[in-house]
């Protein structure tokens, strides 16, 4: 298999015998080994043959879930047991945990073959995978420039083809975004859909996992399987799980679909403008009503977001120092062996949070920020129900832009911040996103976004899937424009 | 209303209790909380030493507990309550943050009634109770420090009164009381011993100086122990707060509050941070937990279900048996102890005979086992047995104690200990009056002391019958038939 299939695809093959888990697994560990745009943190190979043995056995039982044997990477911000994980940050080095995250159990009962784990923006806070302590990841839609981020890495695993699916965390875009940039699907569950249980803490009231794949149906393939109240996860919903596929043929005649005017906005490119608004058109010939509505608050989602995640940041990376675990600078006395061990283990992008953060919940300055940015995040939300009063979904560029150059914006975080404009109110809000590849501007892929109302994945698939259908965007592959040289095929 | 007292200044005295909730497992996690003895870091996981990815989940039992002290204390339960994260780095702090309640407590706006200075009853207000956890212990050695998390994240509540108490004993009589409501409600075992409850106490002093009343900044005494710490560190820091302000000390140009230490190897407080320098906690509501709203029939259930609290049972138990305030108190200290009395008496037995039952062999048996009640060996109903046959004189009290003794160490009814060793008590006239005679021609010597005057020499003889009838002659028959034969 020249790279990785989709989940159906590899089913078959393995219930057929064409092909064997152990195989699928070697030949996924080959092409992360291979590649070119340091992608992986890890490859876990002992890890993954073992799980891919294990596979085998259970698919010749007969009784094997969709996802057994199906190879898969990790972002190394979510914990394995025993597989080391680091979040991209010198603080981490060397940390190994002693649990998997609820996520990786899950997927670990299905049978899923875990090759390694991801590269990504330190603690998950970037939108172009440079602020990795191990360095960038590269687009494979062109070397030169970011894959967006945080999950850059995880995004590019599945756009190369190294592997199946993925997994990434996203609490401002960090899957929908690179998903975008890298031309597949990546999708960010409701607030509460998906356990956070042993996922390291960037701002938890918006952090969510959720799977990078090729297609609409392997993305709710993936979710089947994540989704569900944890035990060990106060936030998660005690919802039942309906069956996410259940809509994906249904198609979207009769169907409500709201255009949010605020998301056009100056700064949009007019190539992705285009490629959005093409997509529109597309999904209204096939029957859905397009209607234009308002969400008034959406350029203060971006104000609201630098208060509360750096807040919650901030306190979130207090574990980080030096006496149970990862780095530890020594000095004369306590303090300074804080200072000493953070200020070596943290990079810049995350020093920056940590002051924003600490700064907005101080005393004095708490009600200006962190109550206001509170207040305001109520509002967001109550325009987004009012709006789904009117329409079943949005729809919405992903990003303003396409792939933009390897240090183009590292000087100017205001300008990376903007990036996230269109996603993160998602994430204030706790709503479900999806972007999935709607064509191409100079070259590079564009992602269109479906938003839903809470729990409502189904209908976002839906509404993703016909469009998905109607288009050969999704097959698209980065090949064409690739000046470096190719990973390994079998 | 004034106490004449001889300070030319009144302390005014403020409370800041922390106490370990009696859950077996911890606030947010599924270890034990059981922390006292165990060998370090055993009892830990994941979310108590705050690996990254762990997550809290909070302990319904611990919530329950909280409400179930602040109704015990005549607090409200709001109807939204909150959990706040508290930031402070400190390597007994796996986090970085304690997760804690910042401004919607779990209880506020209660009281609880001591004995004043001027021995009637005075209510001292509690502000909030608030649910906490716990953190690690460090234990220092030559150059380096360790840390134990066993006690990481081992729910913990904070009762903070108003600053109510006036003097030293009525700071204890506030730490006293608390500690019988807390323990009679079985919210905690309230173990100063094992560190399990502490106290942080603010200490001012108020007075008139030129005619003006001074009531400068206060001492917060933190970690205070044990009663004794407490009475101790407040009768020093008082004392030093005045002798400060007469010798034109630093108090009378600060602004405000001062943290301090207690030494009780030095007997003296050491000063720990100015208000100047404290920190800022930066709470915020914490992301990881909802909001809580406990509904107004859970706080009614447990409000209905909550036990008679010390105080009204003291009262009760004098008015109902007829006890003395000294039996009232010592038998409602402790909840088995009272469980026990009142047990007895359902079952039929006198009080006041049951009382002293309790109050005497009982307690002394505890004590010279150095077990607690939960170890009494005998039932209320086998204790009721053996005070109906004291009552109904079928044994004597001297025989009683042996059964007693018996039913500790065999653990039998005492009806069948006295059948079994014949102890029953001999009333009939003709037996007694025969040993009597034997008694009489065989010491002839105490007889003619008595009839010539002697009236001590009766117990010689008293002593003479009870010895040949082991103890089992009733003794008031004993007597009287003693008296008519020596006529």
């Amino acid at each position: 298999m020249a790279e990785a299939g989709t989940i159906r695809e590899i089913a078959a093959a393995l219930r057929s015998r064409r092909t064997s888990a152990s195989e699928l697994a070697r030949a996924a560990i080959a092409r992360a080994k291979a590649d070119a745009y340091n992608a992986w943190l890890v490859v876990a190979e002992d890890h993954a043959l073992v799980q891919a043995r294990a596979a085998d056995e259970r698919i010749s039982t007969g009784d094997a879930p969709l996802l057994c044997g199906v190879p898969w990477a990790c972002k190394d911000i979510i914990g394995t047991k025993d597989v080391e994980t680091t979040a991209a940050s010198r603080i981490l080095d060397g940390y190994v945990p002693p649990y998997s995250a609820t996520v990786v159990e899950r997927l670990d009962g299905e049978g899923a073959v875990m090759v390694g784990k991801t590269n990504l923006d330190e603690f998950a806070m970037g939108s172009s995978n440079e602020n990795s302590a191990f360095g960038p990841v590269h687009n494979p839609w062109d070397p030169s420039r970011v894959p967006g981020g945080s999950s850059g890495g995880s995004a590019v695993s599945v756009a190369a083809g190294e592997v199946t699916f993925a997994l990434g965390t996203d609490t401002g875009g960090s899957i929908r975004q690179p998903g975008a940039l890298t031309g597949i699907v990546g999708m960010k569950p409701t607030y509460g859909r998906v356990s956070r249980y042993g996922v390291v803490a960037f701002a938890s009231s918006l952090d969510q996992v959720g799977p990078f794949t090729r297609t609409v149906e392997d993305c709710a393939i993936v979710c089947q399987a994540l989704f569900g109240q944890d035990p060990s996860d106060a936030t998660t919903m005690p919802l039942p799980v309906e069956d996410l596929r259940r809509d994906l043929d249904r198609g979207v005649k009769g169907m409500r679909l709201g255009v949010p005017k605020e998301y056009f906005i100056a700064g949009i490119e007019p190539g992705v403008e285009r490629a959005v608004r093409a997509a529109i058109r597309e999904l209204e010939s096939q029957g859905a009503a397009i209607e234009e509505v308002s969400l008034p608050s959406t350029d203060s989602a971006l104000g609201v977001y630098y208060i509360i995640q750096p807040a919650e940041a901030s306190a979130n990376l207090a574990r980080y120092d030096g006496v149970r675990f990862g780095l530890r600078v020594e000095g004369p006395d306590l303090v300074e062996t804080y200072k000493r061990t953070r200020g070596a283990g943290f990079g810049a992008e995350v020093k920056r949070r940590m002051i924003l953060g600490t700064y907005a919940l101080s005393t004095g300055y708490y009600d200006a920020y962190y109550v206001k940015a509170q207040k305001v995040r109520t509002v967001i939300k109550e325009e987004f129900e009012r709006v789904f009063g009117k329409v079943d979904a949005l729809v919405t560029p992903t990003s303003p832009t396409v792939a933009f150059g390897i240090g183009a914006k590292v000087n100017d975080p205001l300008q990376m911040y903007l990036n996230d404009v269109f996603t993160l109110p998602v994430n204030i809000a706790g709503l479900p996103g999806i972007s999935i590849p709607c064509g191409l501007s100079e070259g590079l892929p564009v992602g269109l976004q479906v938003i839903a109302p809470y729990y409502k994945e189904a209908t976002m698939f839906r509404v993703a899937a016909a469009y998905e259908r109607a288009t050969m965007h999704h097959t698209l592959r980065p090949t064409a424009r690739d000046s470096r040289p190719q990973e390994v095929r079998s | 209303m004034t106490v004449a007292t001889e300070r030319p200044y009144e302390i005014v005295i403020g409370i800041e209790t922390h106490v370990e909730l009696g859950t077996l497992s911890k606030m947010f996690c599924p270890c034990s909380a059981r922390w006292f003895g165990m060998p370090p870091n055993t009892l830990v996981c994941p979310v108590c030493l705050g690996l990254p990815g762990a997550l809290p989940v909070p302990n319904r039992r611990a919530i329950e507990l909280s409400m179930t002290a602040g109704l015990a204390l005549h607090c409200e339960v709001p109807e939204h309550t909150k959990f706040d994260r508290k930031n402070y780095m400190y390597p007994d702090l796996p986090k970085g943050y304690q997760i804690s309640q910042y401004d919607l407590p779990l209880n506020v706006k209660g009281w609880l009634e001591i004995t004043g200075d001027d021995g009637s009853p005075k209510r001292i207000g509690i502000i909030r109770a608030h649910l906490e956890e716990d953190t690690g212990k460090l234990l220092h050695g030559d150059g380096y420090s360790l840390v134990d998390f066993n006690r990481s994240g081992v729910p913990l509540l904070e009762i903070v009164s108003a600053p109510d108490m006036s003097s030293v004993s009525e700071a204890l009589a506030y730490a006293d009381a608390l500690r019988e409501i807390l323990i009679h409600a079985g919210v905690s075992e309230f173990r100063l011993e094992e560190g399990a409850a502490r106290f942080d106490t603010n200490v001012s002093i108020r007075f008139r100086e030129d005619g003006q009343v001074r009531w400068p900044p206060q001492s917060e005494i933190k970690n205070l122990n044990s009663l004794r710490a407490l009475e101790q560190a407040v009768t020093f820091e008082s004392g030093r707060l005045w002798e400060d302000w007469q010798a034109g000390g630093e108090i009378r140009t600060r602004k405000a509050k001062i943290t301090v230490g207690w030494s009780p190897e030095t007997g003296r407080t050491f000063l720990q941070r100015r208000k100047e320098e404290a920190e800022d906690y930066r709470y915020f509501p914490e992301p990881d937990l909802v909001a809580l709203a406990p509904s107004r029939e859970t706080v009614e259930h447990i409000r209905s279900s909550l036990p008679e609290m010390p105080s009204e049972r003291r009262a009760r138990f004098v008015a109902q048996y007829g006890l003395s305030d000294y039996d009232a108190r010592i038998l409602v200290s402790d909840p088995l102890l009272a469980a026990l009395f009142e047990g007895a008496v359902a079952a039929g037995a006198d009080a006041k005979t049951t009382a002293n039952w309790i109050t005497g062999e009982t307690l002394r048996f505890l004590r010279e086992r150095s077990v607690r009640a939960a170890e009494i060996p005998f039932t209320a109903a086998q204790l009721a047995e053996l005070v109906g046959l004291i009552v109904k004189r079928e044994i004597s009290a001297t025989i009683a104690k042996d059964v007693f003794a018996e039913m500790w160490a065999s653990r039998k009814g005492p009806a069948a200990i006295v059948t079994e060793k014949g102890l029953r008590q001999v009333s009939d006239e003709a037996a007694i009056a025969s040993v009597v005679d034997d008694v009489i021609s065989a010491q002839a010597k105490a007889v003619a002391d008595y009839r010539g005057g002697n009236k001590r020499a009766l117990e010689a003889l008293f002593g003479g019958v009870m010895g040949r009838t082991k103890g089992k002659a009733d003794p008031q028959v004993v007597r009287r038939v003693l008296t008519e034969k020596l006529g």
